[in-house]
């Protein structure tokens, strides 16, 4: 499934991967190609042949292929924080962003429920959560290879660098600190979805 | 005799019982006989000429002679008052040796002789009715029932009449007439001796005894001999014996024995009967007597004529073998002294090992003193050795002659095979041999072992061993008083040892409860301010993100400010707490080899990047020659503490003016400083004691929330290093910072 998403990311397919998408064989997108239907470009000095993701998509609507998961690029994002109004602040920065769909939970136990469900790109995790630290839920994540994919943000208002490393060490891509610079997290987000 | 002549004056006078006590105390040895005192010379030299001289005979002689059955009482009582009472037994508690040496000058005797001019006592017919008497008591003494010690018997029946020498030899004038009148035939001769002296023989006899303490029986039945029976109280301890040597006398002079100077007869059956005695007993023993009696006088060759020439002839052979004794006694005596000596010495040694302070100290010692002992000229060297199965150790030490004593290092495989060695009493020769590992010494390897080497044993265990050409000629309790002082400091090392581990393992102990206090109690500050960081953050966060949200919805630039300062003040509280925190609890540091120079740059570095109002605008020159040593502390750490005295440097400096910052060695101490000067207002005697405190901040313009000096500190110190101020108001401040080199402080 991991891979699954990441091909529905990509920005330029090849023509076995919009086949394996659209669910055809690649001779019919060859085949599309050719005749014009689907539009592309070949590789400069060969003969292989390039789909740009919006002709892509350009394609299915056209054809009325499903386009399951194509079309939303946005990034997940799940935060989880057990402080009401620091959740209500997360979605209000992040719904009211185009890129973005939020999901959210208030314990270590939701974050679990909710990232198999929501299936985040990243997560926005407090260390303090009332049931368990914050770097359980990381460790959590980071041991199970389906979710490799998910980038961990850890934002929290504790100070200790050696608890930092820790967290770091736990599987954590990056730390924010509270208070934060709400442009910076939102660019720090964005930066680790792309990576 | 002369002196007693002299000493009794004139003789006319009859005599009181204190000149009596006076003229006893006068009175050296009672002689003998010639006769008697030649052959108990020839008796003696002859037992000491043996092998194994024993005294018997001379005893048996003695025993019978009135005079030196005395002399050998009364010497006998002097070592044992309380065991030695008969003859034989004063002679046990002399000893053989003794016995024959004092038997060799007996007390030679005068050469009057009463019985031989006529006058006076007869001492040769004398002695024999002592002689008579003493026979006659040992054989009563076994007949009566309960018997009586048969020795004693015969000993007090000796000296019972020993009264009559005394006066004989005190009074020789009076008592020639005692004995005259005595022969004309009337009366007792107690009865003379008290009308002519004044006291009689009981008397003067008793006060001998006592006054020589001879014995409490001797001295009664000396006294009372006399006293008719029924006179005597039944209950006087020697009660009995005086019967029996009564009784003895009684039949002594019956049989006609000797000259007792008393011709009147006493029932002797009236005695007989008080003893419960058959009277056929008593005939039985009167018929042995004459028998028994010229047995005796054989032995002591009473009879024998030609008294006085072999006497001279005994008395000279006497002499030669007292000679003899002599040397031999000398040559024993200065063997002893030597020992003496040497054990003397050794003790001291000993003494002193004990208290010595360590093994290869106490080893020097003892070879020092056993190279005085046993060493000489050609002897070669000693070597003696400690070695402590149980600590695994092998020490040896060397004293050579005209050279100082010095300690030898053995070669492992010497030492692992020394330690290995089952017996001690079997080293190898070989062995032996590289223990001492000297060119110079005497014998060839052959020769080695045997009587070499000394092997120095204390309780069973093997403490160690001396090594000498001489060693044998050791005393084996000087070699054991080596052993056990040996021992004794092999103990107090072991002991010492085991002190000092026990102390480093309680040190560590020490250290490491006060490591576990101190991590608990930072892990509970760091919990605390870590909870406490976070209660504080969470709320802040959401004022600033909300400030953020209003100020971008802002109308206008001032609604738009009012957002952003309520944004910034919320992450200046933040900051406060993260520093406090971070001062409370700081981490420990992780310190490696840096070159100080860079250091500084870093420091200016990060003060240029921070928000610090002077960050761009500060002048800051810095001086950081290329040579210096390096320092040894946490990068970070360091970096953030010159970065923040930068910052306060350039807050203080007017525009304009440079901040000076120099890296220096500091000579004496060989440790790297930095100083951090500016040249703003300095700091007056107040300021300078609140420096350090945190969130005290006395700075006019751009002042900071007062940590950066305080925060500055801890990291220092952390480090292991020092900071101060120098500043004086009006002058400027430098801040100095020392900075551990590797060999710093761990």
């Amino acid at each position: 499934m991991a891979q699954e998403r990441k091909l529905r990311r990509k920005a330029v397919y090849t023509t076995g991967e919009a086949a394996e998408i659209c669910r055809l064989s690649q001779q019919t997108i060859i085949r599309c190609f050719d005749n014009g239907q689907l539009k592309g470009f070949r590789v400069p000095g060969s003969k292989f042949r390039r789909i740009p993701r919006r002709n892509l998509i350009e394609f299915m609507k056209a054809n009325g292929i499903p386009l399951e998961g194509m079309g939303d690029d946005r990034t997940r994002v799940l935060v989880v924080d057990d402080d009401p109004d620091v959740v209500e602040l997360f979605i209000d920065v992040l719904s009211s962003d185009p890129r973005f769909e939020v999901a959210t939970a208030q314990t270590g136990y939701d974050a679990g429920v909710m990232t198999q469900q929501f299936s985040p790109d990243v997560v926005v995790l407090d260390y303090m959560l009332p049931d368990i630290n914050g770097n359980v839920v990381c460790k959590t994540i980071r041991q199970n290879p389906e979710l490799s994919h998910i980038k961990i943000l850890i934002v929290s208002g504790m100070a200790d660098p050696a608890e930092i490393e820790k967290l770091m060490g736990a599987g954590a891509d990056d730390f924010i600190k509270k208070p934060f610079n709400i442009e910076k997290v939102v660019a720090r987000i964005v930066e680790l979805a792309r990576a | 005799m002369a002196r007693f002549d002299a000493i009794n004056g004139g003789e006319e006078t009859k005599v009181s019982h204190q000149r009596l006590d006076l003229l006893l105390r006068g009175m050296g040895d009672l002689p003998t006989l010639p006769a008697v005192a030649a052959r108990v010379i020839e008796l003696a030299c002859q037992a000491s000429r043996e092998a194994r001289p024993s005294a018997a005979g001379v005893v048996n002689a003695i025993r019978a002679d009135a005079a030196l059955a005395v002399w050998l009482l009364r010497r006998g009582r002097q070592s044992s008052p309380r065991s030695a009472e008969t003859v034989l037994q004063a002679a046990e508690s002399l000893g053989d040796e003794a016995l024959l040496s004092e038997a060799l000058c007996v007390p030679v005797p005068a050469s009057r002789d009463g019985g031989a001019d006529g006058q006076g006592l007869d001492l040769v017919e004398f002695w024999k009715h002592c002689i008579a008497c003493a026979a006659g008591a040992e054989a009563i003494a076994s007949v009566v029932s309960p018997p009586v010690n048969g020795e004693l018997a015969f000993t007090c029946g000796l000296l019972h009449d020993l009264g009559k020498l005394v006066l004989w030899l005190l009074f020789p004038k009076s008592y020639s007439r005692v004995v005259a009148m005595v022969r004309r035939g009337t009366g007792n001769i107690a009865e003379h001796e008290r009308d002519v002296i004044g006291l009689d023989h009981t008397v003067a006899g008793r006060r001998l005894a006592a006054s020589w303490r001879l014995g409490e029986t001797l001295e009664q039945v000396i006294w009372l001999h006399h006293q008719p029976v029924e006179a005597m109280p039944p209950h006087l301890p020697a009660w009995r014996m005086t019967c029996i040597v009564a009784l003895a006398d009684a039949v002594a002079r019956q049989a006609r024995l000797g000259f007792s100077g008393n011709y009147s007869l006493t029932p002797a059956d009236q005695l007989a009967s008080h003893l419960r005695l058959d009277p056929g007993v008593v005939e039985h023993v009167a018929s042995e007597l004459p028998r028994r009696v010229s047995e005796h006088i054989g032995q002591l060759a009473l009879a024998e004529p030609a008294g006085e020439r072999r006497l001279s002839a005994a008395i000279l052979a006497a002499n030669v073998e007292l000679g003899r004794r002599n040397r031999g006694f000398r040559l024993e005596l200065s063997q002893v002294r030597d020992q003496a000596g040497a054990t003397r010495d050794l003790r001291l040694l000993a003494a002193s090992l004990a208290q010595a302070a360590s093994t290869p100290d106490a080893l020097v010692g003892i070879a020092g003193t056993v190279l005085s002992a046993v060493g000489g000229a050609g002897r070669g060297p000693v070597v003696a050795y400690s070695i402590d199965a149980q600590l695994g150790e092998v020490t040896v030490a060397r004293a050579a002659q005209g050279a100082d004593p010095e300690l030898l290092l053995l070669a492992a495989g010497d030492a692992e095979a020394l330690l290995g060695a089952a017996d001690p009493n079997s080293l190898s020769p070989r062995l032996v041999a590289r223990l001492v590992n000297v060119p110079d010494w005497p014998a060839g390897p052959a020769e080695m072992v045997q009587g070499v080497h000394r092997p120095l044993t204390c309780g069973g265990r093997w403490v160690g061993g001396i090594v000498h050409s001489h060693a044998a000629d050791m005393p084996d309790a000087a070699v054991e008083l080596v052993a056990m002082a040996l021992a004794i400091v092999q103990a107090s090392a072991r002991a010492a040892a085991m002190s000092e581990e026990m102390s480093i393992a309680s040190q560590r102990l020490v250290e490491s409860q006060a490591a576990l206090a101190d991590a608990r109690t930072r892990s509970a500050i760091g919990q605390m301010a870590a909870g406490a960081a976070h209660q504080i953050n969470t709320p802040l966060a959401v004022i600033s993100g909300r400030a953020q949200l209003m100020r971008d919805r802002a109308a206008d630039q001032q609604e738009r400010q009012t957002w952003q300062l309520i944004a910034d003040r919320a992450q200046e509280i933040s900051d406060t707490v993260t520093d406090l925190v971070a001062f409370a609890s700081p981490q420990p540091p992780r310190p490696q080899m840096l070159e100080p120079g860079r250091l500084v740059r870093e420091a200016v570095d990060r003060f240029r990047n921070s928000d610090h109002p002077q960050a761009a605008s500060a002048i800051v020159d810095i001086e950081a020659g290329e040579g210096l040593a390096p320092v040894w502390v946490d990068r970070d750490q360091i970096v953030e503490a010159l970065a923040a005295v930068v910052a306060n440097a350039a807050a203080a400096s007017p525009a304009g003016r440079p901040v000076r910052l120099r890296a220096e060695m500091d000579e004496p101490t060989g440790k790297v400083i930095v100083s951090v000067a500016d040249t703003g207002e300095g700091m007056d005697a107040q300021t300078l004691q609140q420096a350090f405190t945190p969130l005290v901040s006395r700075q006019k313009a751009g002042r900071r929330r007062g940590m950066g000096l305080p925060k500055a500190k801890r990291n220092v110190e952390n480090n292991g290093g020092r900071i101060w101020i120098d500043s004086r108001a009006g002058q400027g401040a430098t801040v100095y910072l020392e900075l551990p080199g590797p060999a710093g402080p761990r």
